[in-house]
């Protein structure tokens, strides 16, 4: 098995810079990772940063972070929606998905994790 | 049919040579080591009519000897006993301090790699912070390899 340690750190790293291109290599190189574990650590990080361009890419996009097709990634990242202290963001970008996304699927989600973090606040 | 008797076992085994026939016992492979060709030919058993111990002076000693040896092998095994409760409330009393303390000696090696691991693996990510997200890029694709999806 492939050691993951310093790709860890790499995201890690990614997840806490302030340049706004860390999004974007989160979103590109990441999210689109055939692994799992990479996927998972990326939406992770994605959500960590709080911000509305980060959190855009695990909240409305098909096939990444909440609406992944992995179980584990999708989990992973409600879990770190839900640990938000500041869900402000996140519940902003929630609720234009559910109103005005394209994708019914997408909408579904938004919405199911809309519920819980209405919830967990 | 014969009787039990304290003096016969007594005097049995204390002198054992005084009523056992010498048998020769060619046959016995053993004879000649183990029992020099001493059997014994009757049990510690005797009829009333017996009467072999009676010297009560010698009977007295012998008491005496064996009350001797009985409270020197108690007074061994007490203090046998005492020395083991001393290592069992050590043991414990040593358990509990462990305990109380809060000392697990479960893994200590595997605890004190997985500290140095996180420590290490903060510098790392510090250091990578100060890099270009192009920079971070490149290496995060050279870690990934082949896995990156097109």
């Amino acid at each position: 098995m492939m050691d993951r340690r310093n790709v860890k750190n790499i995201i890690d790293a990614l997840a806490i810079h302030q340049d706004p291109d860390s999004i974007r290599v989160l979103n590109e190189v990441g999210t689109n990772s055939s692994i799992d574990e990479v996927r998972e650590m990326t939406s992770r990080a994605l959500v960590k940063k709080n911000v509305h361009d980060s959190l855009e890419v695990v909240i409305s996009n098909q096939g990444k972070g909440i609406n992944d097709l992995s179980t584990l990634v999708a989990m992973s990242t409600i879990n770190e929606l839900l640990a938000l202290d500041d869900k402000t963001e996140a519940i902003k970008i929630l609720e234009d998905t559910v109103e005005n996304h394209s994708e019914e699927e997408v909408r579904d989600n938004a919405r199911s994790v809309k519920a819980l973090m209405a919830l967990s606040c | 049919m014969g009787s039990f008797s304290i003096d016969a076992v007594r005097e049995r085994l204390f002198n054992s040579t005084k009523h056992e026939k010498v048998v020769s016992r060619t046959s016995n492979p053993f004879a000649a080591t183990s029992f020099k060709g001493n059997v014994l030919t009757a049990d510690v058993f005797e009829t009333k009519d017996k009467t072999s111990f009676t010297g009560k002076l010698k009977a007295s000693a012998l008491v005496s000897s064996i009350s001797n040896i009985g409270a020197k092998i108690r007074s061994g095994i007490e203090s046998v006993a005492e020395f083991g409760k001393k290592v069992k409330d050590s043991v414990i009393g040593g358990w509990n301090k462990l305990n109380e303390i809060e000392i697990s000696i479960a893994n200590p090696v595997k605890t004190f790699k997985e500290s140095w691991n996180a420590m290490q693996d903060n510098m790392i990510v510090n250091n990578y912070v100060k890099k270009e997200p192009a920079q971070l890029e490149t290496m995060l694709k050279n870690e990934l390899g082949l896995s990156v999806a097109a």
